[in-house]
C-alpha cells in the first residue's frame, strides 16, 4: 500500500465568479457554494461565509473541521464510509489536500437527544483561544447549515455533514491540473529487522451507549467520530496507516480536537512514519472502541485489543484516546493487558484536572501505567484565563448559552468563558510535542 | 458501593463492591422484562445489605444472582 500525499498550500481566499486555484490564492464563488449544498431538499437554510485569522471574528456553534481533500489515484474517496461515501481503494494512489485553509462546519444540530452531550466548541480567530487552536491559523471557509425540522436527529446529523463534505470535495477539485507546493510518499517499506515493532493503537469514543438512539428509535447508530462510517460500539479492527491518512476515521465529536482535519493530520501517525526505517519498524495501527457499559465489555475489548497488536508483532505501542471518564477503564486495563504479555505502552493523555498535593488524575491509577505523555489539561477553566474577548463579528449564531446549567443566553459576540473542554487528543497543540 | 464497572471500584479501594448490571442501569435490567427486572433488583439490593453486615479486610466483590 503507497499512498501520496499532494500538498497545495493556500494563503489567501478570494471571492470571485469563477472558483479556482491560482498559486497560493483560492478564488471561491460563496453563492455557487450555497447552491450546492441547497441542493439537498432536507437543508432549510445554508450561506458560506470566509472568516481570516487574526480578524475580530468567532465562529458558534462550531461542529467539524474538515481539510479539503480528494483522491486523484487509485480510485476511492477522501474520508471513506461517513455518511454513505464508498469505502473502496482507500490508503493508496494519490490524495490531492488543500493547506492552509479549512472547511468549518456551523450548525445547531446536537450530536443525538440525550442531553449531557452539548456543543461547545467554538472557534475565535484572534485572542488567546485562538493561540491554543491550529484552525484559527487556517483561513476558515465557514458553511452555515440547518436541516429541516422534520426528520429524525441522525439524518439531521448527516444531512450538516454531507453539506460540508460536497464543500470539502468542491475546493479540493480545484487543486486538479495545478503543481504542488509539496508532495509526500508514505509506505510501510521493509526494514531493518532489529528495529523495535510500533504500533499505534488509537482509542475512539462510541456515544452508542449514551446517545439514548437506541432508546428512542432502535438505531444502534449515532453520530460521532466514525470508524469507515460506523459509530457503533464495534470490535478493535487493524488498520493500515495510510487507510488513517485517507480519513478512514473522520467526523467530529465534542472537542477541538475530535475533527476531521486533526484526524488525516495526526500528529502522531506523521511521527511514527518519520521514525520508520529509522528508529522503528511501524507495523500499523488499531482502532480501538471505548465507551462500553459493563465490565465484561470493557475487559473484553481490552484483553481483545492488546492480543491484535502481538497478532501484529508489536514490542511497543503508542495509545492515545479522545475522551474521559469512565473509557479510562478500558483503555488503562488494555495498557496493562499489553504489558502483560510483554508490549511496552506509552499513553498519551491529557491532565483530567490541575493535580493537587502531587496525587494522580487518573481514575484507576494502575502500576502498568509507567509511560504517560501529558498533552495538557483538559478543561477549559484550567486554560489560565476566565474569559475570551468580545468580538467585532460573528459567524453563525449570535445567541450562546452559558452556565453551568445553560439557563443564560448571551450574545456571543460578548466576552465569554472558553469551551469547557480543551483536550489536545494527540499532542498537537503548539505548547507540547507538535510545533504548529 | 454498587457499580457496574466494579474493577474501578475495587481499584480505587471501596471496602464492599456489589456488581451492578450495566452503566445505563446499574441495579437491573430492563432486558429481562418488568417482574424479572424488580427480582434482579431486589436481589442487588439484598446482596448490598448482606455486604454491609459481613466484615471484610480488602476491597471486595460481591456478586447478587441474576434471574434465569
Amino acid at each position: 500500500m503507497e499512498l501520496e500525499i499532494k500538498e497545495y498550500l493556500v494563503e489567501d481566499v478570494v471571492e470571485g465568479l469563477t472558483p479556482s486555484l491560482e498559486g497560493t490564492t483560492l478564488v471561491v464563488n460563496l453563492e455557487e457554494l450555497k447552491r450546492i449544498i441547497k441542493e439537498d431538499s432536507r437543508v432549510a437554510s445554508a450561506s458560506v461565509e470566509i472568516a481570516h485569522p487574526g480578524t475580530s471574528t468567532r465562529i458558534w456553534p462550531v461542529r467539524d473541521i474538515i481539510e479539503p481533500r480528494i483522491k486523484t489515484k487509485g480510485g476511492g474517496t477522501s474520508y471513506p464510509g461517513i455518511c454513505g461515501r464508498p469505502i473502496k481503494g482507500v490508503g493508496n494512489g494519490s490524495t490531492n489536500k488543500l493547506s492552509g485553509v479549512c472547511v468549518v462546519e456551523v450548525s445547531e444540530v446536537p450530536w443525538h437527544e440525550a442531553g449531557g452531550d452539548h456543543l461547545q466548541l467554538f472557534l475565535d480567530m484572534s485572542g488567546p483561544w485562538a493561540d491554543l487552536i491550529p484552525y484559527s491559523k487556517l483561513v476558515n471557509i465557514c458553511v452555515i447549515v440547518e436541516p429541516v425540522e422534520s426528520i429524525p436527529i441522525n439524518e439531521k446529523n448527516r444531512v450538516v455533514h454531507e453539506a460540508c463534505l460536497k464543500i470539502s470535495d468542491a475546493l479540493a477539485a480545484l487543486t486538479v491540473g495545478n503543481s504542488p507546493t509539496r508532495t509526500e510518499t508514505f509506505a510501510l517499506t521493509p526494514t531493518d529487522s532489529d528495529l523495535p515493532k510500533v504500533a499505534y493503537i488509537q482509542c475512539v469514543h462510541s456515544s452508542q451507549a449514551t446517545s439514548g438512539n437506541m432508546l428512542l428509535d432502535g438505531a444502534a447508530d449515532t453520530f460521532c467520530t466514525s470508524i469507515y462510517g460506523h459509530t457503533e460500539l464495534t470490535p478493535a479492527i487493524a488498520l493500515h496507516p495510510n487507510e488513517l491518512m485517507d480519513g478512514a476515521i473522520s467526523g467530529p465529536y465534542r472537542t477541538a480536537f475530535a475533527t476531521s482535519w486533526m484526524l488525516v493530520n495526526n500528529p502522531i501517525l506523521q511521527e511514527l512514519y518519520e521514525l520508520h526505517g529509522v528508529e522503528i519498524d511501524f507495523v500499523g495501527c488499531i482502532a480501538m472502541r471505548t465507551e462500553w457499559t459493563t465490565q465484561r465489555e470493557k475487559d473484553l475489548i481490552s484483553e481483545q485489543t492488546a492480543r491484535l497488536a502481538k497478532l501484529l508483532r508489536a514490542e511497543g505501542v503508542i495509545v492515545t484516546w479522545d475522551a474521559g471518564g469512565n473509557e479510562e477503564v478500558e483503555v488503562v486495563q488494555m495498557i496493562r493487558e499489553c504489558e502483560d504479555i510483554g508490549i511496552k505502552a506509552v499513553w498519551l493523555t491529557s491532565d483530567d484536572h490541575v493535580p493537587a498535593n502531587g496525587e494522580s488524575t487518573l481514575l484507576t491509577p494502575l502500576p502498568e501505567l509507567d509511560a504517560i505523555v501529558s498533552t495538557g489539561c483538559f478543561r477549559g477553566g484550567d486554560l489560565g484565563f476566565e474569559t475570551v474577548p468580545a468580538v467585532d463579528r460573528v459567524v453563525g449564531s449570535k445567541k450562546k448559552l452559558v452556565g453551568r446549567l445553560r439557563d443564560r443566553e448571551v450574545e456571543t459576540s460578548s466576552a465569554i468563558a472558553p469551551p469547557a473542554m480543551f483536550d489536545d487528543h494527540y499532542g498537537f497543540m503548539n505548547q507540547t510535542c507538535k510545533e504548529f | 458501593m454498587i457499580s457496574a464497572i466494579h474493577s474501578l471500584a475495587i481499584t480505587t479501594g471501596a471496602n464492599r463492591v456489589i456488581k451492578g448490571c450495566r452503566i445505563e442501569h446499574v441495579c437491573g435490567d430492563p432486558n429481562l422484562g418488568p417482574k424479572r427486572d424488580r427480582m434482579y433488583g431486589l436481589e442487588i439490593a439484598k446482596t448490598a445489605i448482606e455486604a454491609l453486615t459481613t466484615d471484610v479486610y480488602e476491597p471486595t466483590l460481591f456478586e447478587p444472582l441474576v434471574p434465569a
